[in-house]
């Protein structure tokens, strides 16, 4: 047989020895990968406490599926369940957003799953704000430079004298110069 | 507040919906929807969580805030798994978060010769069969009632009844239980092993005590 982790069926003295809980528990799992199931499998074959051990676990969470429990009334739970959703409100809205009928048109639809997570994420949605501005501020500032890369020495002399390009507003002034 | 009915199917007509199609429902505002998951899957809920705290009211209350918790997230839900897999591992957390704030998410007082759990993700326990304190056909053949393995499982340690129970009677595999707990699959396996080798040794002592008494 195959030696492995778990799975010897032979200690380092040369003396008989057992899979250890682990395997024997991942086996009756059906955990092992299909080569350390083989190994183990042959194992329990010829090894009668290996096999008892592994009837035990199985016997075991047999029975921990049998085991009573106590008898639900679940219509109750249904009903306080259905209260609960009342007072909390619709899918994804915060629970002040109960009331307008504005807001009460909202519900359900993607607008209102929009509205519902902004209010429930102010600070994640404050930053996503924040963040969408500076890149559009710096988009256009790009885009202006680049713009700026293909005017000819004359036109660029033209643009620096111009007091909108002073003030940083160089696309504004590109379109509304009445030279070009 | 949710929309009753979806001004579409009345009464038992939920009844022949898949989960899917009714958390895709609930998730536009279908309360209808919602409440008869709620219907097909309270049972199982309960009786999980009545078996990891072990207590009706507690059961009852983990249940009702995990099912609002799901109404609450139910756009959320994708349908890549089941709806039950997914307000189960709501369940769950909720019930693990209550354990840790009460200082029960420990491995307690187990009394047996080993370490309660490495905690390290593979490492093998390397337990004996031999070395178990009791012949396991013997533990076999003396498990008298299913009432007897219930009760020792109540008494485990919580972090092993949470796996023990996962695997046991939800048959989760080690990778979901895994991925419930945000453990390492080699820590489920020794917690199991564990859990298995108490209830071994503990089903042992009573039958003993039961016969010499």
């Amino acid at each position: 047989m195959k030696p492995t982790v778990g799975c010897n069926t032979r200690g380092r003295d040369g003396a008989p020895s057992h899979l250890d809980d682990e395997s024997l528990g991942a086996y009756v799992d059906g955990e092992l990968h299909a080569w350390a199931e083989q190994a183990a499998a042959d194992h329990l074959r010829t090894c009668s406490p290996c096999r008892a051990a592994a009837e035990a676990i199985a016997a075991l969470g047999s029975a921990a599926r049998r085991s009573e429990s106590p008898e639900w009334d679940v219509e109750a739970m249904v009903a306080l369940v259905d209260a609960g959703i009342s007072e909390t409100g619709a899918v994804g809205m915060a629970c002040e957003s109960r009331g307008s009928m504005a807001e009460g048109m909202l519900r359900g639809s993607w607008a209102g799953r929009v509205i519902g997570w902004v209010r429930s994420r102010r600070r994640l949605a404050l930053g996503l704000g924040i963040a969408l501005i500076v890149l559009a501020v710096s988009v256009l500032g790009v885009a202006g430079t680049a713009y700026r890369r293909e005017l000819t020495a004359e036109d660029k002399l033209l643009v620096d004298s111009h007091y909108i390009v002073r003030s940083g507003n160089v696309g504004a002034l590109l379109v509304s110069y009445p030279g070009r | 507040m949710g929309r009753r009915g979806a001004g579409l199917l009345v009464g038992s007509e939920w009844a022949y919906m898949s989960d899917g199609d009714l958390a895709g429902r609930a998730a536009s505002g279908s309360q209808d929807a919602y409440s008869e998951l709620v219907r097909r899957h309270s049972t199982k809920l309960l009786n999980l969580a009545w078996r990891m705290i072990g207590s009706e009211d507690a059961a009852w209350d983990a249940v009702q805030e995990a099912l609002l918790a799901g109404w609450r997230g139910i756009s959320n839900f994708r349908g890549e798994a089941e709806f039950y897999s997914w307000i189960r591992r709501i369940l769950v957390n909720a019930i693990m978060g209550q354990f840790r704030k009460e200082g029960r998410n420990r491995a307690g007082t187990v009394s047996l010769d080993m370490p309660a759990d490495s905690g390290e993700p593979g490492e093998p326990l390397h337990l004996q069969v031999e070395d178990a304190g009791s012949d396991p056909q013997d533990v076999v053949g003396r498990i008298e009632t299913a009432r007897e393995i219930a009760k020792a499982v109540a008494r485990l340690p919580d972090i092993y009844k949470t796996v023990f129970l996962l695997r046991e009677t939800e048959l989760m595999s080690y990778s979901e239980i895994a991925g419930v707990l945000g453990i390492a699959e080699g820590t489920v396996k020794s917690r199991l092993s564990m859990a298995r080798r108490i209830l071994r040794e503990t089903l042992g002592e009573e039958v003993k005590a039961a016969r010499f008494a």
